[in-house]
């Protein structure tokens, strides 16, 4: 739109028709856009690009967290990361943390969005108890879920104890207590899930499912061969978005087994935390936390071009 | 146009906003001598529940008897250490903070000598020591000490024909066998919030102090110059995971968290716990007819004798870079006043940190204090002999002990990297 100078004048006691047409030219070039640019860019940098590089410097020093000494040693945090005998176990617990919370929340939102996407006064409020969840603190939600399953006296286990079966103490089982908060993880998020397909699904044109018909595909064939394909730009936000938010997990596990027993349940953020505030070893932790940002950007970089690939216009 | 023109408006305000927030924050403090004193001050303490209701109300008292002042008191819970060290990478301490048994490992460099308090005379010479830097300058106003032993139910006891003092480990062990039997598997001889996780370090840490420190010949000297065995850990911690294995921990040590600790104790769910006087405060909130009581620990070695653990608990200390150094130490003064110390010490059954002229009632601990008074009292563990930092390897490498997830061998291994690795950052 076009600044009207004649309209402006009036209002400007002592302003000149020559001072409005440089502000205009002025508001009109591309200089002017680029200082927009500015705040962002220097929030960018004071609040990602100087810790990322503060970071790498700590990586490789032996900072305590706290104290002003430290000695540069190079790459042997990163060394001691991989020879550390519960390296492997964090990861493993990670990938699944991530992995396994993507695929389910993926899995069951578009089964939601499928069953949800129609107009009625039960399917609103479906969507609003499914969505629900989400705006509980994760925090909170681990400790909800931590007085289910506790060995004494929660929920999970007096009912198993009521049907005359053994109670079981499911947070301290290893990779199925790992399953169990990957779960509760989902549980959590399914609803943001089902929104984003739902709102996927409502923009797929009636006129494609029709000539589907026509041409006497089922409805399972009309999912799969019309639906699925016009939903992959929404299959692409979700994947990608819940794989970057499971893959550092840490509210709930820290709620509901805060990584524990030992070692058992950490992931990468929770092992990060402790190794900065509980070990005291800074150097390490920094370590820890740029693999992590590698790993985390390599892998929802590669997932985000394998889904873009795949992606096709209405 | 009208976009454009709204977002330099906008850019505008942040730019001022971002201004004006690194601005303010200063505060006025007149400290001329003869007029009051004004201004305001930060305290930070790990107190929770009921001593930090007291911490707050005597604060409040403070800022009657000096209407120029404002405090803010912090109490941020089980995440004060973290908060802490923040503040201490970032260089910006509050002005008073406890140290919570850090003041000479932890806290040194940031503290300011106490030596010209009125009251820094009134603390038991021992006592003092440990709340003083190598050159001997008092770092913080200790409001309690910890003089921890065995707490345990008595009632439990009673009831399971168990006979108190328990003199030596063995009679310790002989003991909680014969709690799981008497009880029929029904009372867990020890309680330990595993859930929480550091109560897991709790056992290691008191025990190891008969176990390495208290004998005529023993570690105190190896464990400081870095040439302890460390194989003494494997034995030692085999021990205590034979306690695992014989079932005389709460069967949900893992998840339980520290509320229900206090519930089994003050129910008489659990015979022993091992978090000193302080349990005792939670159960009787629970149940006021708790029977609660304390002995030394016991000996592990036909040659030695029953000891108490001590050190500081609650006390605080002033930022030595501090800008209101004159109301953080009026503060302190307000805090070491007899009945205030009086009220504190009351509210957890703890000794007094100084020696003050009213009386304090330690509540069930009084006559055991009064029964062992010449029981000999020994540093904490952790505090006197370990490097800052191995706390939480020594709780997660317990429950991977427990679990089987790691032997006693391995155990004792991480023990002594962690040591030395911190010995190394240390120098």
């Amino acid at each position: 739109m076009k600044i009207q100078p004649k309209a402006l004048l009036p209002c400007i006691p002592g302003f000149e028709r020559g001072m409005l047409m440089r502000l205009k030219k002025m508001l009109n070039s591309k200089g002017i856009v680029n200082i927009m640019y500015i705040p962002v860019i220097l929030l960018f940098v004071s609040f990602i690009i100087y810790p990322l590089i503060k970071g790498i410097g700590i990586s490789m020093t032996n900072w305590n967290g706290y104290s002003d000494a430290s000695t540069y040693i190079g790459l042997e945090n990163y060394r001691k990361m991989f020879a550390d005998r519960n390296f492997f176990l964090i990861i493993k617990n990670t990938l699944i943390y991530g992995i396994g919370s993507a695929v389910l929340e993926n899995v069951v939102g578009l089964l939601y969005a499928v069953l949800l996407d129609k107009k009625s006064k039960a399917v609103g409020f479906a969507r609003t108890a499914i969505y629900l969840p989400v705006i509980v603190a994760p925090l909170i939600m681990g400790y909800i879920w931590y007085f289910m399953f506790e060995p004494i006296g929660g929920a999970v286990n007096d009912i198993l104890i009521a049907m005359g079966l053994e109670s079981v103490d499911l947070l301290t089982k290893g990779t199925t207590t790992v399953w169990i908060i990957t779960f509760i993880n989902s549980y959590q998020y399914v609803g943001i899930a089902m929104m984003i397909y739902l709102a996927g699904l409502q923009t797929i044109p009636a006129d494609y499912q029709e000539a589907a018909k026509i041409d006497g595909a089922s409805s399972f064939q009309n999912f799969v061969y019309v639906k699925i394909p016009l939903l992959l730009p929404s299959i692409t936000v979700n994947v990608v978005t819940n794989l970057i938010g499971s893959l550092k997990l840490f509210d709930i596990i820290v709620a509901m087994t805060n990584g524990g027993p030992g070692y058992s349940t950490q992931s990468l953020s929770t092992m990060m935390y402790q190794l900065y505030f509980g070990k005291q070893d800074a150097g390490y932790a920094a370590a820890m936390g740029i693999f992590m940002f590698c790993s985390i950007a390599v892998i929802s970089v590669a997932v985000l071009l394998w889904f873009r690939k795949r992606e096709v216009d209405a | 146009m009208k976009r454009r023109i709204l977002s330099i408006i906008l850019a505008a305000c942040m730019c001022v906003g971002v201004a004006g927030c690194s601005g303010s924050g200063e505060t006025e403090q007149t400290d001329e001598k003869g007029s009051a004193l004004e201004g305001s001050i930060s305290i930070y303490t790990n107190c929770v529940g009921v001593q930090a209701e007291i911490i707050q109300e005597l604060t409040d008292e403070w800022m009657k008897e000096n209407p120029g002042v404002t405090a803010e008191v912090v109490a941020p819970g089980a995440d004060y250490e973290n908060v802490m060290k923040v503040k201490m990478s970032s260089k910006d301490m509050p002005d008073i903070f406890s140290t919570h048994g850090w003041a000479n490992v932890r806290y040194v460099d940031f503290l300011l000598p106490l030596n010209d308090m009125p009251w820094a005379n009134d603390i038991e010479s021992t006592f003092k020591e440990l709340i003083s830097d190598d050159e001997g300058n008092l770092l913080v106003l200790p409001i309690d000490q910890n003089k921890w032993g065995l707490v345990y139910n008595k009632d439990v006891l009673e009831e399971c024909g168990v006979e108190v003092p328990l003199r030596t480990i063995d009679d310790f062990m002989a003991a909680l066998e014969q709690i799981k039997t008497a009880s029929n598997g029904e009372i867990a001889p020890m309680h330990i919030a595993g859930g929480d996780s550091w109560p897991l370090g709790q056992i290691f840490d008191q025990l190891a102090t008969p176990a390495f420190t208290t004998a005529e010949n023993n570690d105190q000297e190896a464990l400081l110059n870095g040439t302890f065995d460390w194989n003494k850990w494997t034995d030692f911690s085999e021990m205590i995971k034979g306690m695992y294995d014989k079932g005389y921990f709460n069967e949900d040590i893992f998840t339980a968290k520290y509320a229900d600790s206090a519930e089994a104790f003050a129910t008489g769910k659990a015979a022993f716990c091992w978090y000193g006087n302080t349990i005792v405060e939670e159960a009787e909130a629970i149940n006021p007819d708790v029977n609660a009581g304390l002995q030394p620990l016991p000996a592990f070695y036909e040659d030695d004798d029953m000891s108490f653990l001590n050190g500081e608990q609650t006390a605080f200390g002033i930022w030595k870079d501090s800008e209101n150094i004159e109301l953080a130490k009026s503060w302190l003064n307000f805090m070491a006043k007899g009945e205030n110390v009086k009220k504190f010490c009351e509210s957890e059954s703890m000794l007094p940190g100084i020696e003050t002229d009213v009386p304090v009632d330690v509540g069930f601990a009084t006559e055991y204090y009064e029964e062992f008074a010449d029981i000999r009292s020994f540093p904490i563990f952790d505090r006197a002999f370990l490097p800052n930092g191995m706390w939480d390897l020594m709780c997660k490498d317990a429950a991977d002990l427990f679990t089987g997830t790691i032997s006693a061998e391995q155990y004792s291994l991480d023990m002594q990297n962690e040591y030395e690795r911190l010995l190394e950052a240390g120098e």
